[in-house]
């Protein structure tokens, strides 16, 4: 093994069925903190299908997944932000009709005192709260370069400043694990090559674990410190990207080509 | 759609700094005032019209957080504004309870039954929650009418409420004493509406309706989020409804028709969809002034005038009455100050 010491996510002899098809296949893997870790396969290997179990919106017909040594299994979609995984979404999901700044703001309310009462009354302990979310939030967005066009709308704003700010967004609720569902997707060469660069930013600057689901293969190899792949629902091959890169298995899944 | 500001994000950056909100307050101040003054300023028939409007406005400013900012559309609203009406004249007439508190019983009890009947609806969306809660406004006349209930709710001849007017010592009649207590009661919902909206409830709404699979995802309880919005708008729709029955006096299974959910309905969307208190106000003065004025004018022909004024409003600005309004006042900022003002706007 690459590391040494208590994973931060462990998922465990995983398989999830629609109806009679099995979409995942007793998956096993582990993420280790401050980890970046590339998720690829073909189209229908199940990259999706993990990533949604592990967002809590499949739930896996056997199997369980521990954070922290901890199931998630009771926990519902909206418990996993309290638990430290954060997510982007692949077709971009921001509050269209919010502010750029507000959009970053809902990462971070989880962790704040949302009652009515809270909002009615308010109160000098609340103000100060509240206070410090805003300049942590404001904090944040300059570090992903989006200080200038926090109070603008989102309408406005191109595909790569979205991307951007989705990070930010599951980076206000400070995870431990960022998920990130295919980050580079519509995305030209040069802005691939800035999404690399945040990848390892926000690794770094964040102490965060990234799950990286991908299908740019270049990007992954790049990148990620450690690779999975995937094909038909279960693991072919972990482990450093140039010897995931000439497994026979997954040039097979890619290439087609037969490596018997 | 309008871009929703808030306090989280006001005065926060750029040369006005600090300088909104404050504006703001001076504004809100500067509203209740008028609002005070009309108190000697209008009488009789003019000053039962200004508690019509106001009670209507509370109604519409909770219903403008269940379908403005939460999305949710409901056409059975006049149903609680039925059961707060009702819950102030049993109050009175039963209880003699001094009509300055019956809204008080009157949102507990709508609340109540809020939650009960949004529990199962609100798993409904969109059309389906429409028609379930217009099943609740076209059944309620006949629950008002039905002599099971007769002996509470006096049938068909409905019940009349016995008002006392203010201490003597105060000076006021009895039309300008409901009608303060119809303003005091605004000036509270107009606060509670604006600190939820602005809060992190706002947030929760509006997250909800722009994306919910995205807000589970950031952490917000959709089901609590919509409940609240719901619970909240049956609030303001039975306080305002007990408000309204404290204003004729008098309550009567006609006073509820289905169209008077319509009426609602059209208030919040022709006042303009999330304008918090501009839009209800607005939307309020429309279904009560128009039906009235229109009449002295053209007989018979307030229901064409009606429907010309929404289909008139809804092609200007789909943002209602509350957004012409902004953007007229804007326009003439700009030209005062010779700048742009930025706009939010969704495509």
């Amino acid at each position: 093994m690459l590391h040494k010491g208590d994973a931060l996510l462990e998922v465990c002899d995983l398989t999830v069925q629609f109806g009679g098809v099995v979409a995942l296949n007793e998956i096993s893997l582990e993420i280790y903190n401050q980890e970046i870790l590339g998720l690829i396969g073909p189209n229908g290997a199940g990259k999706t299908t993990l990533f949604n179990c592990l967002s809590r919106l499949y739930r896996q017909s056997s199997g369980d997944i521990l954070v922290h040594g901890q199931s998630i299994t009771p926990f519902s979609p909206e418990d996993m932000a309290a638990r430290g995984i954060g997510r982007t979404f692949q077709n971009i999901a921001l509050f269209e009709t919010m502010t750029v700044f507000d959009n970053v703001l809902t990462g971070a309310q989880f962790a704040m005192n949302c009652g009515l009462a809270a909002d009615i009354f308010g109160g000098v302990k609340l103000r100060r709260e509240r206070g410090e979310t805003r300049d942590r939030i404001m904090h944040l967005l300059s570090l992903l370069d989006l200080a200038d066009i926090a109070d603008h709308g989102i309408a406005d704003q191109n595909f790569a400043v979205r991307k951007r700010i989705e990070f930010a967004r599951a980076l206000a609720a400070k995870p431990s694990l960022l998920m990130l569902d295919e980050p580079a997707g519509g995305l030209n060469r040069e802005e691939v090559a800035h999404l690399e660069d945040l990848i390892r930013q926000v690794r770094d600057q964040f102490k965060v674990a990234v799950l990286l689901v991908e299908h740019h293969l270049n990007l992954v190899m790049k990148v990620s410190d450690r690779v999975v792949a995937m094909d038909f629902g279960q693991k072919i091959a972990d482990g450093l990207p140039q010897a995931v890169r000439a497994h026979p298995q997954v040039l097979q899944a890619y290439l087609g080509e037969d490596v018997a | 759609m309008i871009m929703e500001s808030t306090d989280m994000t006001e005065g926060r950056t750029g040369p006005h700094r600090n300088l909104s909100v404050p504006l703001a307050r001076l504004g809100y101040a500067a509203a209740l005032l008028v609002l005070l003054a009309a108190t000697s300023g209008l009488e009789g028939y003019d000053l039962f019209l200004a508690s019509s409007i106001l009670s209507y406005a509370i109604s519409a400013m909770g219903l403008n957080v269940l379908m403005g900012y939460n999305g949710q559309i409901s056409l059975g609203h006049g149903a609680f504004f039925a059961i707060g009406a009702y819950t102030a004249a049993i109050c009175i007439d039963r209880f003699a309870v001094p009509f300055t508190l019956t809204p008080v019983i009157a949102g507990i009890v709508g609340m109540g039954a809020g939650w009960l009947i949004g529990k199962p609806a609100l798993r409904l969306e969109g059309v389906y929650l429409a028609l379930a809660t217009f099943g609740l406004a076209i059944a309620t006349p006949t629950v008002l009418r039905s002599d099971l209930f007769a002996e509470w709710t006096g049938g068909v001849q409905g019940l009349f409420l016995g008002i006392e007017p203010a201490p003597e010592w105060m000076g006021l009649d009895l039309d300008q004493s409901i009608y303060l207590t119809v303003v005091a009661y605004f000036g509270l919902f107009a606060f509670l509406t604006l600190r939820l909206v602005q809060g992190l409830n706002g947030k929760a709404w509006i997250a909800t309706r722009d994306n919910p699979i995205a807000a589970r995802a950031m952490g917000f309880d959709v089901t609590r989020a919509k409940t609240r919005a719901f619970v909240f708008s049956v609030l303001a729709c039975s306080v305002g409804g007990a408000l309204q029955a404290v204003a004729v006096q008098f309550v009567a299974p006609d006073s509820f028709p289905f169209f008077l959910s319509i009426a609602l309905f059209t208030a919040v969307v022709v006042g303009g969809l999330c304008s918090p208190l501009l839009g209800p106000l607005l939307g309020a003065a429309f279904i009560v002034l128009v039906p009235n004025v229109t009449e002295e004018i053209w007989q018979g022909g307030s229901w064409a005038v009606y429907g010309g004024v929404i289909i008139g409003v809804i092609a200007i600005q789909s943002r209602g009455l509350a957004g012409i309004m902004t953007g007229i006042t804007s326009w003439v900022r700009d030209r005062i100050t010779g700048q742009t003002t930025t706009r939010y706007e969704r495509k």
